[in-house]
């Protein structure tokens, strides 16, 4: 009985007390800005800081779409991310699959290229691209984001999806080719469905990525009505004061 | 016959086709024009002006703000990973015990790595805030300082600050990853080291660590690459402040551009970052001899 009592102290104190302690420091700052969100602005900055909102009110959220074009920004966000996910997956689907499944010359370069393109700082991309984009005539526009989040992520889901086909055996489309079905079709009826997961994970990767992307937000765009959420957040809040 | 396997050969070039154009045009090319742009008067506003040489590089080597910078790279890395790698194998370890609630408990310690660098600024900053931040407030109602700090009116306290941000966002990359590692070391090592007498520290040092070297080594890697490229934390926290104490490689970089648009100056300290991390990418795979030794 007491050697059993001991286990379980020891259980409590080597993994449920440190495990709620960690969870507790992660959790707080989401915590303390939920808290901020609720206080009313002009206390904010007043002393004594409470830890709970003491002066509880919605403005602020009433403020988000009345005061700032917050909905215009979480827009631009979102057509960013989702297209560029969309351009993800859709390039991550082939590259993968010829990677994996296909023997041919350049594979190791090409193998190689792509583990190379994550060893460069994307700060060295910022100035050049400033060129092009502007020569392409899309500087200044969200086809720009898409364009340069969808590159900067591109080798790494391919190089994911490449894993994951890795696990599907190759007879699954074997047996359909011989039933009929053309490579293609034999890619998208048998062994996309099968790596779906992957593609998934694949694409939360992709979307939380573009979706924080800031250096280069900051710089292709100008327009404040274009700005993405993050560039929209590192701004003064002047800027977007509706003008009625 | 000869036509049709020809055809078949094609087709993983076709199917790579879009992908690799995408990197050749808005990867390499830039890449390769940052090189030659480094050796040329070129600006955005002035056009270009001719060869320049290596004007850049001597006159970067007179620029007081570029040598504050590089000096603060190595520091600012290794500040920055070493927390994060220790955390993260403890937060690992820790996580890939059995207990109740364990999905739940991964998925919330997971959540900052989702939370983007903007964002996570904005909370420390005001967390940090010298008035009504909540950790100056914490410390004087326990009795540890007797006044406010500014924490960002001096060097070392807003690097610090910086820190912790990152840390806090960057803890999880290396708890997933040492995570996923732990998983694949089998359960009879253990217990057939148990069995011989060896302690848990001991098994730590022996079977654990070995065991997911090449992951840390891996990891590391690519968190230095990613740690010099953090300009969002920094430029939005201190913008290099005060006084450029806090200023990194990437952030000058960025400053000076949109500041002057000289994109042949910049280009030249973009070309000294990606050799120097290059040079390091290869020596550090050499010195911890990654994927070359494994214990059995």
């Amino acid at each position: 009985m007491s050697l059993k009592n001991k286990k379980k102290i020891k259980k409590i104190t080597l993994c449920y007390i440190p495990v709620i302690v960690w969870i507790v420091i992660t959790l707080f700052p989401y915590y303390w800005f939920l808290n901020l969100s609720f206080t009313d602005n002009s206390m904010i900055m007043k002393l004594p800081v409470y830890y709970y909102p003491h002066f509880f009110t919605f403005d602020n959220y009433k403020k988000i779409i009345t005061v700032m074009d917050f909905a215009q920004n979480f827009k631009n966000s979102l057509i960013v991310a989702s297209l560029t996910t969309l351009v993800i997956i859709f390039l991550s689907i082939f590259g993968g699959y010829a990677m994996s499944r296909y023997q041919f010359k350049a594979k190791s370069g090409v193998m190689l290229l792509l583990l190379l393109t994550q060893m460069f700082p994307g700060i060295i991309l910022l100035i050049p691209l400033f060129s092009v984009f502007v020569k392409l005539g899309i500087y200044d526009n969200l086809m720009s984001l898409v364009i340069v989040n969808a590159t900067t992520n591109l080798p790494f889901c391919m190089i994911m999806c490449c894993g994951f086909y890795a696990g599907v055996p190759v007879t699954l489309e074997e047996a359909a080719k011989i039933d009929g079905c053309t490579t293609i079709q034999a890619l998208f009826k048998i062994v996309v469905p099968s790596i779906l997961p992957g593609i998934v994970t694949c694409g939360a990767f992709a979307f939380v990525n573009s979706w924080n992307e800031f250096v280069y937000s900051l710089n292709f765009i100008n327009t404040s009505s274009k700005f993405t959420i993050p560039v929209a957040l590192s701004m003064p809040l002047a800027i977007f004061i509706k003008v009625p | 016959m000869k036509k049709l396997s020809s055809r078949r050969a094609a087709i993983p070039y076709l199917m790579l086709l879009p992908t690799l154009s995408l990197i050749a045009i808005f990867m390499i090319y830039p890449m390769l024009d940052t090189v030659w742009l480094s050796f040329q008067n070129y600006s955005i506003i002035g056009g270009n002006k001719g060869f320049a040489g290596l004007d850049h590089f001597r006159s970067l080597m007179k620029d007081p703000v570029f040598i504050k910078a590089v000096g603060h790279t190595v520091p600012w890395v290794l500040e920055n990973i070493i927390p994060q790698l220790v955390f993260g194998i403890l937060i690992a370890l820790l996580l890939n015990q059995s207990f109740k609630g364990r999905g739940l408990a991964r998925a919330l310690a997971f959540t900052p790595w989702a939370v983007g660098g903007m964002i996570v600024a904005l909370i420390f900053k005001f967390l940090f805030n010298g008035s009504v931040g909540v950790f100056g407030d914490m410390l004087l109602r326990l009795g540890i300082t007797d006044s406010r700090i500014a924490w960002f009116s001096n060097a070392a306290s807003a690097l610090g600050t910086m820190i912790v941000a990152n840390t806090w966002r960057g803890i999880p990359f290396f708890a997933i990853s040492i995570l996923a590692a732990l998983q694949n070391i089998p359960e009879e090592i253990y217990e057939s080291a148990q069995v011989d007498g060896a302690g848990a520290v001991r098994r730590f040092f022996q079977i654990t660590l070995p065991m997911i070297k090449d992951t840390i080594v891996l990891t590391t890697l690519l968190r230095t690459i990613w740690t010099l490229n953090i300009v969002d934390i920094i430029y939005s926290m201190t913008n290099g402040g005060p006084n450029h104490s806090t200023i990194t490689l990437p952030v000058y970089i960025m400053q000076k551009f949109t500041a002057t648009l000289d994109s042949g100056y910049c280009s030249a300290m973009a070309v000294l970052l990606v050799g120097a991390l290059i040079i390091f990418s290869i020596v550090y795979l050499k010195i911890s001899k990654y994927g070359k030794e494994t214990i059995y």
